[in-house]
């Protein structure tokens, strides 16, 4: 069926995008050592998180003490 | 004032004419048309049935954050939170009861996905790549060969990447994540005592740190170190433009820490807890941030409803300060939005007096005589001021004292006479009881009586 307009290019231009399969399994040899050596990733956005949590609430809860 | 009316005012049009929003509904129903009978997928059936609606949608936005601060910009945010929540509900649903695939963004009718499907018998050599994404997918078993159910049949189901999948980006997810964490934190500001809010706030410091990683490790962490394998697709159309994926084979790759394990995030099944712990009770990522995202969007959502039963227009608390804030909240819904161009005559010397005004944005010029030789610019008024009460006061001719005229562009919020006479009876009767309003409104007058004599 032709489109009445022409949607094709808009969709090209909006969504042309990659795909992988998102649910797919583990890779070979992938598990728990791979993670700990990413431990300083993990924990540096824990920090990042901590921080940029900390600095809201103060900024929010300041606002309440005025 | 009940509860479910003010919602309803407030997801209501306000700063929009009833034209304006008829003409956009016919147009989105014809866009929608229009796409159903070109036999456009489902993602942009929901885009053109949609687009119509985004300027108004924007434009009333910005008039309601004028007139209720931050009450509407909590509103407008909890919209917004809803809306992605659906969106992993609707993917959740996929999964669960349309036989969905994750396969996400879904795979596009592409130059080497049509190609494919040419060598497997299933496209016409003639058909050009489309660049649709595909709406069903059929499964792919672990060899990536399309699986057989019992009664000879490919499995087949939905492109579980919910309506608009191609925005499944992990970089859209973080972006979501951070204006909500940010947003939040920006309404608790205004409302820090609204316990909803920070059970929000908390769920969405919980859920960043799950995308911070998966994003980091998307971007940044390119080694390929890990033996894996992508799926490849071949695609073809069924009906009108929409696509089907299916599984012709794998092939092997190199995959980096995102590929090899690092999407499924923190808490999610084959995530970092199940690999560090062995526990393999965890949901997959898909419902487990449909999870993430109820707990975020709940709370919003009650958050937002115990401001919206106190919204008040500034205006209106600008003009009657001396009203109780329940009376605020009853007056603020009780006015209706009018607008004038600049130059445009509000009401003339000698009508009938039927209403009065809040000024909201502009400001006006009100005249004696206007027209004739005596004719005297008595004052000039601006946002949060009143005027047209002195008709209404005239106990007897009820006709306007004066000429009103938009200096500027002008919109007002106007009182209908009743509802005028009930906050000028001060306490005794009626819905509004204040003295105090039924005061300034004396001392009003004194006002516009003395910018009269003076004139």
């Amino acid at each position: 069926m032709r489109p009445t307009l022409n949607f094709s290019l808009l969709s090209f231009f909006i969504f042309s995008t990659e795909a992988f399969a998102a649910s797919g399994p583990i890779a070979k040899g992938f598990g728990a050592d791979d993670w700990m050596d990413k431990l300083h990733v993990v924990l540096t956005v824990v920090g990042l998180v901590a921080v940029v949590t900390i600095t809201l609430v103060t900024l929010i809860l300041s606002k309440k003490s005025d | 004032m009940s509860f479910m009316k003010i919602t309803a005012r407030f997801f209501s049009f306000e700063a929009v004419s009833v034209r304006t929003v008829a003409v956009t509904a016919a147009m989105s129903y014809l866009l929608q048309i229009n796409a159903i009978v070109s036999g456009e997928p489902l993602y942009l059936i929901a885009l053109y049935t949609l687009l119509p609606w985004l300027p108004i949608a924007f434009y009333e936005g910005i008039w309601k954050v004028k007139n209720y601060a931050a009450v509407a910009f909590l509103g407008i945010f909890t919209v917004m939170q809803v809306g992605h929540f659906a969106e992993h509900l609707i993917q959740v649903l996929q999964i669960d009861l349309a036989n969905g695939t994750v396969a996400c963004p879904p795979p596009i009718d592409n130059i080497a996905n049509a190609a494919r499907g040419v060598a497997l018998g299933v496209r016409d050599a003639l058909l050009e790549p489309s660049f649709y994404s595909v709406e069903k997918i059929i499964k792919p078993g672990p060899d990536g060969m399309p699986i057989t159910g019992s009664d000879g049949q490919l499995l087949s189901g939905a492109a579980a990447c919910a309506i608009f999948g191609q925005l499944d980006l992990e970089i859209v997810h973080l972006v979501w994540e951070l204006i909500g964490l940010f947003g939040t934190a920006a309404c608790l500001y205004f409302f820090p005592r609204n316990v909803f809010l920070w059970l929000a706030f908390a769920g969405l410091s919980w859920h960043a740190l799950e995308h911070l990683t998966i994003t980091y490790f998307y971007y940044f962490d390119q080694e390929p170190l890990w033996e894996g394998f992508r799926q490849l697709w071949a695609t073809y159309p069924t009906v009108g433009n929409s696509y089907v994926a299916h599984p012709v084979g794998k092939e092997e790759a190199m995959l980096n820490f995102y590929h090899a394990g690092g999407k499924f995030g923190l808490m999610a099944k084959h995530g970092m807890f199940q690999q560090l712990t062995g526990f393999e009770g965890m949901p997959g990522r898909a419902h487990l941030h449909m999870g993430y995202n109820m707990a975020i969007t709940i709370p919003t959502v009650l958050g937002f409803l115990m401001e919206v039963k106190v919204i008040k227009n500034k205006y209106i608390e600008q003009a009657f300060g001396k009203l109780s804030s329940s009376e605020l909240v009853d007056l603020s819904l009780r006015v209706k939005n009018r607008k004038f161009a600049k130059g445009d005559t509000v009401f003339s010397q000698g009508d009938v007096a039927n209403n009065c005004f809040v000024i909201s944005q502009g400001s006006v010029e009100i005249y004696l005589n206007k027209g004739k030789p005596s004719e005297a610019l008595v004052a000039t008024l601006s946002a949060g001021q009143i005027f047209g009460e002195m008709g209404l006061l005239d106990k007897t001719a009820k006709k306007r004292t004066a000429t009103v005229v938009a200096r500027t562009k002008l919109e007002c919020l106007e009182i209908d006479a009743a509802t005028f006479a009930d906050l000028a009876a001060g306490s005794g009767s009626g819905d509004f009881q204040s003295d105090g309003t039924s005061e300034n409104i004396k001392k009003l007058v004194e006002v516009r009586l003395a910018e009269n004599r003076n004139a």
